[in-house]
């Protein structure tokens, strides 16, 4: 496993030092002028001049290129032109933010989508079949913006069930003492279950926007890798000795189920990682997508590309944790070892 | 038999870590310590007083003694308690430092904790708005001020700084504090000492500290909008002692150390700056009007989505919020539980025409454009009349407007046609950019797209990133553009030098014509009012005679509160004011 650990960290370096390069020559391609929003209407050629020299944006371009390289090796992604603060710490600050609505969003999205993929599986062409279809169809078909809105229309402004789109917490509330960053947690250890179940509240629509668009793909990955599995020989011949109904889907067939699924789960906790940045703006979560989207407004460069990194690395670390994960579903795949069929 | 063990192993690891988890939560905070949570209420409650009820300063009070009238026994005993203000502005606050140019919401932060010299005198209107007068002010951080002119045609203004009023930090406040705010206008990096030489300011000698609490400002024009200058933010009191403990080699005036914070002595302190997701402002103890704050707070949260925010407004989960598109102004207009507090203004949308880029720089082919420009089904249908027509540069309401030259600016399209004709122009797609932030722009470039085309003109409407937007109009590369202004201080001459005399950096059209120039310069420093109308009529009939824009609208100022909301102030700078802002008890 260590040799697999040693290999993997490789591989890291080489594509973080991948996403730094590709990432770094993208932005500076980019139409715009981040210093003529920076410096505003009263905007002399002087003072332009000047905000380009503060940011380095006059020097050549690989001068900027091995600068940032330096600074970025050293945990340092820049200032943000739009902000004046430095990325890292703005990062940071918002990144928690992104991860517990992601988290949750996913969790919702398993928790929905594998029981209703498996019953649809189990059930095949009967109305479960049918209507976990419908759902799938649904949750693919309908984007995040359009189910964010009525959500809060009916949820918050019609019913008054929960809270309107401010963010993570009500208006007037103070968020607990930070340990990790999710407020349902850090709630929790603080033991404000009153703090924790606000929190709750706030997360419940966005999550449940996202979660439900996410768990149309797992819904269809379950369904079709359980038939998959339940049409195969050794289900067939389990069944004809004798073992239950019930051991052979959840023994046989979701186990085996399960490695095409965590790859799906992997996929789409990637792509919530860098935030969602619709679901972000509807409900006023002050995540990592807002604040790439407001960089990408104003072409706040580093900002971007401290985003793009910074998601990139959660990226890499993630996939090393779906290999850990493939590797406790399936004992037959030994981690840094060629699979013998 | 491995398998089964390693199951096993695998499932009491799994317990093992859920018991650790269960047992670190249960180790929390002792009970008996204060929960890390408070609410808001913390900031803002906490400091939340009983006070008598106190009307919002008018123009019949006594200007530099608002605190004189001691509140009488029933007032004492007809109590209230200050609500704290929950406020949504049109974007998000990007920094807070004083002299560096930031989004409205910022400005909005910095309104609250800087305290200029003098104030407009309030005037409260039939709908219950306090309109700043354009004529009285009154003290401030000054509690009396003298304007004078003098020998050599300038002003001379001197000020006696409030005794007592003090930063949030408790530092007092006196005249070393406000003579270091316009040191650093002057010589700092920020944008402020562009704008100075329209008042006649240029160097530091010319801000003299003559006592503790006296200094004086000398000018050497004498402009109309001198007072107009003095009521700004930017030249609030600022904590000279702190900004010198935070100066650096690269950066003498803290311009990062403000980034992030607040330096005033203002009604307010930035209690919490996180600016994507909470700005709280607290009252400032050391104000010196603090008593007379009609609220105990202002959270500003920002809100992207318009149409959330509407629904925060009319749920009164939020009492104000600014930047909300007119079409949806419209549907709220009919909701009870909302007031929507529109007022005209003298700033100018418009559509600009790059002279310096061919075929704009053909006068019949601008004349076409101008005269198709369909101006009131944009006030219609884009604004949904919340706006006014522009009509010029010097806009319908802004003073020294000449309406003879200004009724000019409206759609004819057998004009617009013969002007195409003259113009000589054959087959063209011009290329008309607009904001990607900008909605309103965006839906007019499709009604103008729509008018070029019926005198046979095409135009390929571009959204482009504001980043890109504003590097091509700064590099000339677009030929027709949406562009808005609006003057701090509204005064037509100074809206006319920033945005169509020669070289200035922010007339984007390109358009340089000398009597123009020559007449804008005579009006800038003229007070005599029959002087300032003949000059500014002769400036605005060059400016329509050589098609520069065409002037689509002037927007209403536009407020929306919860119907419980008071004490919505405009002033010359169209900046939210939170001064005045409070709820009417038991709404």
């Amino acid at each position: 496993m260590w040799r697999y650990l040693g290999r993997r960290l490789l591989v890291s370096v080489v594509t973080v030092a991948g996403i730094v390069v590709v990432v770094f020559f993208i932005m500076r391609v980019l139409p715009g002028d981040a210093a003529a929003v920076r410096a505003g209407p009263y905007a002399s050629e002087e003072k332009l001049e000047q905000i380009r020299d503060q940011f380095g944006l006059n020097d050549p371009v690989p001068v900027q290129f091995v600068n940032y390289v330096r600074d970025a090796v050293g945990g340092d992604l820049g200032t943000s032109i739009r902000t004046g603060g430095e990325v890292t710490e703005e990062l940071l600050i918002r990144l928690p933010a992104s991860l517990e609505l992601a988290f949750y969003a996913v969790l919702l999205a398993v928790l929905a989508g594998v029981p209703v993929g498996v019953a649809a599986a189990a059930r095949r062409d009967t109305w479960t079949d049918r209507v976990a279809r419908v759902v799938a169809v649904l949750g693919s078909s309908m984007a995040f913006f359009w189910l964010g809105l009525i959500l809060t229309f009916v949820f918050f402004f019609k019913l008054g069930w929960f809270p309107g789109p401010v963010g993570r917490l009500g208006i007037v509330t103070q968020p607990p003492e930070t340990v990790t960053g999710f407020f349902t947690v850090d709630a929790a250890l603080a033991r404000d279950w009153a703090l924790m179940w606000e929190a709750f509240t706030y997360l419940a629509l966005p999550a449940v926007t996202v979660g439900f668009v996410l768990s149309a793909p797992i819904i269809k990955i379950v369904r079709s890798s359980m038939i998959e599995t339940l049409d195969s020989e050794y289900v067939r011949t389990a069944r004809a000795v004798g073992v239950s109904r019930r051991q052979v889907l959840f023994r046989d067939g979701f186990r085996n189920a399960l490695v095409p699924v965590t790859t799906a789960i992997g996929i789409i906790f990637g792509y919530m990682l860098g935030g969602n940045i619709i679901v972000e703006l509807i409900f006023a979560w002050p995540g990592v997508g807002r604040y790439a989207y407001e960089a990408l407004r104003v072409n706040d460069l580093e900002a971007l590309q401290g985003f793009v990194i910074v998601v990139g690395l959660l990226y890499i670390v993630l996939n090393v944790v779906i290999d850990f994960v493939y590797s406790w579903i399936d004992p037959r795949i030994k981690l840094g070892q060629k699979v013998v069929a | 038999m491995n398998n089964t063990r390693l199951r096993l192993l695998r499932g009491k690891g799994m317990a093992i870590v859920l018991a650790l988890v269960l047992v670190a939560a249960a180790c929390g905070d002792d009970e008996d310590e204060p929960a890390a949570t408070t609410t808001a209420t913390a900031a803002a409650q906490e400091t939340t007083t009983t006070v008598p009820e106190q009307p919002a300063t008018t123009a019949a009070e006594e200007m530099d003694e608002p605190e004189e009238a001691p509140p009488t026994t029933e007032a004492m005993e007809e109590v209230v308690e200050k609500p704290v203000i929950v406020a949504s502005l049109a974007d998000t606050p990007n920094l807070i430092e004083l002299h560096t140019f930031r989004t409205t919401s910022a400005y909005a932060v910095t309104n609250a904790v800087y305290e200029p010299l003098i104030k407009q005198v309030l005037e409260e209107q039939p709908n219950g708005l306090l309109q700043g007068s354009f004529v009285d002010h009154h003290g401030a951080g000054a509690e009396s001020f003298d304007i004078t002119e003098t020998a050599d045609g300038g002003y001379l203004a001197t000020f006696t700084i409030r005794q007592g009023q003090t930063f949030s930090d408790g530092t007092p406040v006196t005249a070393s504090d406000y003579k270091y705010v316009f040191d650093r206008s002057i010589e700092g990096p920020g944008y402020i000492g562009l704008l100075l030489p329209f008042v006649g300011i240029s160097s530091t000698d010319q801000i003299r500290v003559t006592g503790d609490y006296t200094f004086e400002v000398e000018t050497t024009v004498q402009s109309p909008l001198f007072r107009r200058f003095l009521t700004f933010q930017v030249f609030g009191a600022m904590n000279k002692a702190e900004a010198e403990a935070n100066a650096t080699e690269d950066d003498p005036w803290s311009f990062a150390y403000y980034n992030d914070k607040g330096g005033g002595s203002g009604p307010y302190w930035v209690s919490k700056f996180d600016p994507d997701n909470e700005v709280v402002l607290e009252p400032n103890p050391g104000y010196w009007n603090a008593d007379a704050l009609p609220n105990a707070g202002v959270i500003i949260r920002p809100i992207p989505d318009a149409n959330e925010k509407a629904r925060l407004i009319a749920a009164g989960e939020i009492d104000v919020a600014t930047g909300i598109p007119p079409k949806l102004l419209a549907v709220l207009a009919e909701d009870p539980n909302v007031t929507i507090w529109a007022s005209q203004t003298t700033g100018v949308h418009y559509l600009a025409m790059n002279q310096t880029i061919a075929p704009m720089d053909n006068l019949h082919l601008r004349q076409a454009i101008v005269s198709a420009v369909p101006y009131q089904a944009l006030i219609d249908n884009v604004m949904f009349g919340f706006a006014s027509p522009a009509s010029g540069v010097v806009t319908s309401n802004m003073e020294t407007h000449d309406a003879s030259i200004g009724a000019n600016f409206s759609q004819n399209l057998d004009a617009a046609r013969a002007h195409l004709e003259a113009s000589g122009v054959g087959d063209i797609t011009l290329v008309l950019g607009v904001r990607e932030s900008r909605l309103g722009d965006q839906e007019a470039a499709v009604l103008i797209q729509d008018a070029l085309r019926q005198i046979g003109l095409t135009v390929d409407v571009q959204i482009l990133p504001d980043g890109d937007f504003s590097g091509r109009i700064n590099a000339n590369e677009l030929p027709l553009f949406i562009h808005d202004w609006f003057s701090w201080g509204e005064d037509p001459f100074y809206q006319m030098k920033f945005l169509t005399t020669c070289g200035q950096f922010v007339n984007y059209a390109r358009f340089c014509n000398e009597a123009y120039d020559a007449l804008v310069a005579e009006g800038t420093f003229t007070t005599d009012p029959a002087v300032r109308q003949d000059v500014s009529s002769q400036a605005q009939q060059i400016f329509l005679d050589q098609a520069v824009w065409a002037p689509l609208w002037s927007s209403d100022r536009t407020y929306v509160t919860h119907k419980c909301v008071t004490g919505v102030v405009q002033d010359y700078t169209r900046i939210p004011v939170f001064t005045e802002m409070s709820k009417v008890p038991g709404c």
